[in-house]
């Protein structure tokens, strides 16, 4: 089974490559009153999404090999991912709407094994009120312009009448932040990605939260058309709820203690990111070039942490710690993939906040763009909670001493990815050449390029040539210098060889020095405030409130007959009063 | 001499079970049987039916009985008589873990319900509606109250009595029309229908809405049903959802069509089903017994389906027919499926699923409720957008909010009970299927898969169907037609 998940990973390859060209409809016209075409239409866009569906695919077959997963697993796994090719080539909502509904359904049984009941309801209700807020939104689409088509979106949004506008733009957007999880609606989210397979998460994470974004973005470009969008409510909307999403989120990210919760609500971040970018019609580019890096870092993360976690069983940071020793290569990987997440140079995530920032300069959000630089800011928080939680100080428990580096299985596909993600950053301008393609092809402006290895703003250049090979020469040394270092210091027996401590510790007391950290932020007033709040009260009461008018209402069915009849006479009576005149 | 088969072969059938039952315990089971596969096999080939068929029984139709069998009600005597044939098979195999007290005479009602559900599609003429009404309302209350226990006699003497004066209701409104118009064919009276005064036709109307109302189980009306799906034991509960209630709800809107061609009260109806649909969904959200708990699911998809045959629209009523193929096969198979847990491990609570020990029992149940909600690639999608669909068109978003509330809150419990099946608890012992039990669930089961994935196949016979159910006026030139 493992051998027919690596082959059809690959064959996914080819099934993109097939339908990278392809151009299929068909009218389901038996129904005589209104025609509905429905097709496969190849686009530079689907290209690109469906191209990550696949290449994540493959990443996560190389690393499952470790694991004993059931038949049914690898069936739902390519039923997932047929379901997201049918999703991305659709032409038409009403395939994207079953693509939409079946990703769904056949996640929940992906994840139906592993997550509790509780979190596990709360996945799926948030994914049919995903789905049924779509549908409706379509219906409402449907209801002026006759057709699912995106062809003829943009035409039926124009005649609906404005309240009607505002309702589809609502439900539409609804449907999608549910799905990439945007604060707020990602109360299903966090524990989902805690608790699903090891395997499952990276999935999850880069690609099925990409999906509610190719989602925004048909929505953006095919319905409302994108370029009509700045000064518009909606634009200030998207903005203003994309960065509130990625401060709170990252504050959220920084108190916890188990590190796919952090790595989940980073994702979150990260995607508000992209949300906020997608406010304008300039900053498509930046978002496709932030939803492309998001996908290989969370993909190169959660590969490595599902590494660790297989190796040590333990997924909380106060469990972990100075592993650095033990998987140098693990370590390795997870320094590129942080490095890449904070978003700094020499490496390609600083390329993709570049071409971010600029657009929200463009067009003077000059506000929001502040606010995401702080949340950028914040991020290093807990983002080198990360790599000093799980790899630097010392070793929190004897058990932890004497493992050894993840199987051979989780590291292939991490070099593969940070093989890429350094290759992107050598070459940033290479991509801009791909997103050009995708950029005219929805009529809207081409990002500047200028050459190769560079990203050209109107405002500054930024080569990534240049800077990678700086970066490398100068690490190079460090390196060498460190290592001629590490030979003279002395190296401690164990961690209760503290020889400065005042008091002795036991077994029980925590002695990595970053255990707590991140803590002492609640203190803070503001971040207190993020940390308290949470959508979750909101929804229990919903949930609360639903299930007590369900007692009130269950009163009509108790079996007694004789009120039961006495309501009956008097609904007939006002049925008659009402239709008699 | 054909149509006339559906009813007559069953209800002789009925009548020669004294006889038949020298044969010995399984004459009259396979006897039954084999009779109902014959008539599922008849009913198939009407199929490429492609006028309708009238039949006369002695006398021409303004006074005699006469029986129409067209596309619209050749779908639903199939659709009864294969259930009933699978519900016949299935009995015969559950046997031997469950078995009612003198079976003979159980063979009996179950004939008796499918020849009236069948007699209440075919007839023309109201009186004979009533006929088929009361027969099949009787054979459900002895069916409801057949384990003689104390819940199950309650259950029936519920049934009974609602039954009774539902039934009063329809005499009123058949006494009013036949005192006005002289006629009690329904050609002639949707004839006339349009000559009455106003008032007339509201208060007419209005008894024949409370008549059937209780029996279609729409919302103020269907305080009962829960207590008798309880009540009643779990696999005759299958041929309630299944059957009793299809039958009625097609025959009210037969009635409705051609009375009120121009769909005058259609508004109050569609939100009327709606709002049944959202009631049932909401109270269901606390239950934890599965019996009533998949009641209440039933009053749910009868509300959609009110809705949708309101509608006045040939795409809506096409829907409504999806809907009925969906839910009647998804509504079978988790009754079915039940009465074996209930069998095996002694417990209807909604628990038990987190107990229960049979991997493909929980694989086909999961089927039927995904169907039921309404997921892509099952039959259960294609009814529900066709429906949303000419609601869209129709501007009725209101109700289509509605509907989706409550699609939404019928997954928050039909999830929770996937949840139960799908997750690793502690099961219990295992239960095992008989071969056979496990094909014809399977077949069900198959039915949703391709009908929801290849709708295609019977969308040109659905349209056609719900073109010539709406068709009020070649309806009357049929008839009257066969008159002169």
């Amino acid at each position: 089974m493992k051998i027919f998940n690596l082959i059809f990973s690959f064959f996914t390859l080819f099934i993109v490559y097939k339908l990278s060209s392809i151009s299929w409809h068909v009218d389901l016209g038996v129904i005589q009153t209104s025609p509905i075409m429905i097709g496969l239409q190849a686009s530079s866009l689907a290209n690109f999404f469906a191209l990550l569906v696949s290449f994540s695919l493959i990443m996560i077959s190389f690393a499952s090999w470790s694991y004993t997963l059931s038949k049914s697993f690898y069936l739902l796994l390519s039923l997932l991912s047929i379901s997201l090719f049918v999703m991305l080539y659709a032409e038409d909502y009403l395939l994207f709407f079953i693509g939409w509904e079946v990703m769904s359904i056949s996640t929940y049984f992906l994840l139906s094994n592993n997550l509790t009941q509780k979190a596990l309801h709360k996945y799926i209700l948030f994914a049919m009120l995903s789905a049924l807020s779509l549908l409706l939104a379509l219906m409402l689409l449907y209801s002026t312009s006759n057709s699912f088509l995106y062809a003829d979106a943009h035409d039926g949004f124009i005649l609906l009448e404005q309240s009607r506008q505002i309702l589809l733009g609502a439900l539409m957007v609804l449907a999608f932040f549910i799905k990439i999880a945007v604060i707020g609606t990602h109360y299903w989210l966090v524990d989902a990605y805690e608790e699903a397979h090891d395997i499952f998460t990276p999935y999850l994470s880069a690609i099925l939260s990409k999906m509610g974004i190719y989602g925004l973005i048909v929505f953006l470009v095919y319905v409302v058309d994108i370029s009509s969008l700045q000064e518009d409510y909606l634009s200030y909307f998207l903005a203003f709820i994309g960065v509130a999403s990625s401060i709170i989120a990252t504050f959220k990210a920084i108190n916890e203690d188990s590190i796919k919760r952090v790595l989940a609500y980073s994702s979150i971040a990260q995607l508000g990111y992209i949300v906020t970018v997608l406010s304008l019609a300039d900053g498509m580019g930046g978002a496709l070039y932030h939803a492309l890096i998001h996908t290989l870092v969370k993909l190169l993360l959660f590969i490595n942490i599902a590494g660790i976690i297989f190796v040590t069983g333990r997924s909380k940071f106060s469990t972990l710690g100075g592993l650095i020793y033990k998987m140098p290569h693990s370590f390795v990987m997870l320094l590129i993939g942080i490095i890449v997440l904070a978003g700094i140079p020499p490496l390609g995530g600083f390329a993709s906040k570049f071409l971010i920032y600029t657009t929200l300069l463009d067009a003077k959000y000059l506000l929001i763009l502040s606010a995401m630089m702080f949340a950028s800011a914040s991020a290093f928080l807990y983002i080198y909670k990360l790599i000093y939680g799980i790899y630097l100080g010392h070793t929190t428990n004897k058990k932890l001493e004497s493992i050894k580096e993840v199987p051979f299985s989780f590291l292939i596909p991490q070099y593969i990815l940070s093989g890429v993600l350094i290759g992107i950053s050598f070459y940033p301008g290479w991509l801009i050449v791909y997103l050009n393609t995708i950029l005219s092809e929805m009529h809207l402006k081409a990002l500047s390029f200028s050459n190769i290895t560079s990203i050209t703003t109107p405002h500054a250049e930024y080569n990534g040539f240049v800077v990678m090979s700086a970066f490398v020469v100068v690490f190079l040394v460090v390196l060498l210098f460190l290592l001629r270092l590490k030979s003279k210091t002395k190296e401690a027996k164990d961690r209760f060889d503290i020889a400065y401590c005042g008091e002795e510790p036991n077994i029980a007391s925590h002695l990595h020095y970053g255990f707590g950290m991140g803590q002492e932020l609640q203190r803070v007033s503001f971040i207190a405030l993020i940390l308290k709040n949470s959508s979750k009260y909101f929804y229990e009461y919903i949930a609360s409130q639903t299930l007590s008018f369900s007692d009130v209402l269950k009163k009509i069915y108790t079996g007694k007959l004789n009120i039961n009849f006495n309501l009956s006479v008097i609904f007939a009576i006002i049925l008659l009063w009402w239709s008699l005149k | 001499m054909s149509s006339i088969l559906f009813i007559a072969l069953p209800l002789l059938f009925a009548f020669c079970v004294p006889l038949l039952e020298k044969l010995g315990r399984n004459g009259v089971a396979y006897a039954s049987t084999l009779m109902q596969i014959f008539l599922a096999a008849l009913a198939f080939s009407f199929f490429g039916l492609e006028h309708p068929q009238l039949e006369i029984i002695a006398i021409a139709p303004p006074l005699g009985i006469s029986f129409v069998l067209d596309q619209a009600s050749v779908f639903f005597v199939a659709l009864f008589s294969s259930l009933m044939t699978l519900f016949s098979l299935y009995y015969l195999w559950q046997r031997k873990i469950k078995s009612y007290k003198n079976e003979a005479k159980f063979f009996i009602l179950l004939n008796t319900l499918l020849a009236s559900a069948v007699g209440l599609v075919l007839s023309n003429d109201i009186f004979n509606i009533y006929v088929f009404f009361e027969i099949a309302g009787i054979s459900a209350y002895i069916l409801t109250a057949y384990e003689k226990n104390a819940k199950a006699l309650e259950a029936g003497i519920k049934y009974l009595l609602t039954g009774s004066v539902a039934s009063i209701f329809l005499v009123l409104a058949i006494m009013l029309i036949y005192i006005n118009i002289g006629s009690l064919n329904l050609a002639l009276i949707a004839q006339n229908f349009e000559t009455l005064p106003y008032n007339l036709k509201v208060l007419i109307s209005l008894l024949l809405f409370l008549g059937f109302g209780f029996k279609v189980e729409i919302f103020p009306l269907n305080f009962w049903v829960s207590d008798v799906y309880e009540g009643s034991s779990t696999l005759i509960n299958g041929l309630f959802s299944a059957i009793v209630v299809k039958a009625y709800l097609f025959v009210f809107f037969h009635i409705l069509y051609l009375l009120l061609p121009s769909g005058e009260f259609s508004h109050f109806l569609i939100y009327l089903g709606a709002l049944s649909m959202l009631v049932s969904q909401i109270v269901a959200l606390k239950q934890t017994n599965l019996k009533r708990l998949f009641a209440y699911s039933s009053l749910g998809q009868v509300g959609l389906l009110f809705a949708a045959f309101s509608m006045h629209d040939s795409d809506a009523i096409m829907g409504a027919f999806f809907i009925v193929f969906a839910h009647s096969i998804a509504k079978m198979i988790l009754f079915l499926s039940l009465s074996n847990i209930e069998e095996h491990y002694k417990s209807v609570d909604i628990s038990i699923l987190q107990k229960i020990n049979a991997p493909y029992l929980g694989f086909i149940m999961l089927i039927a409720m995904l169907s039921i909600l309404g997921i892509p690639l099952l039959a259960g999608f294609v009814g529900k957008f066709l429906i949303l669909k000419s609601m869209a068109l129709d501007g009725l978003f209101g109700a289509m909010a509605i509907i989706l509330i409550a699609s939404l809150l019928e997954s928050v419990y039909y999830f929770k009970l996937s949840g139960y099946l799908t997750q690793k608890e502690e099961r219990g012992t295992l239960l095992s299927l008989d071969l056979v039990q496990k094909i014809l669930l399977s077949f069900l089961a198959l039915l949703l898969v391709t009908a929801g994935t290849a709708p295609f196949l019977v969308l040109d016979f659905a349209a056609h169907a719900a073109n010539v159910m709406l068709d009020a006026q070649s309806y009357i030139a049929l008839i009257l037609g066969a008159v002169q």
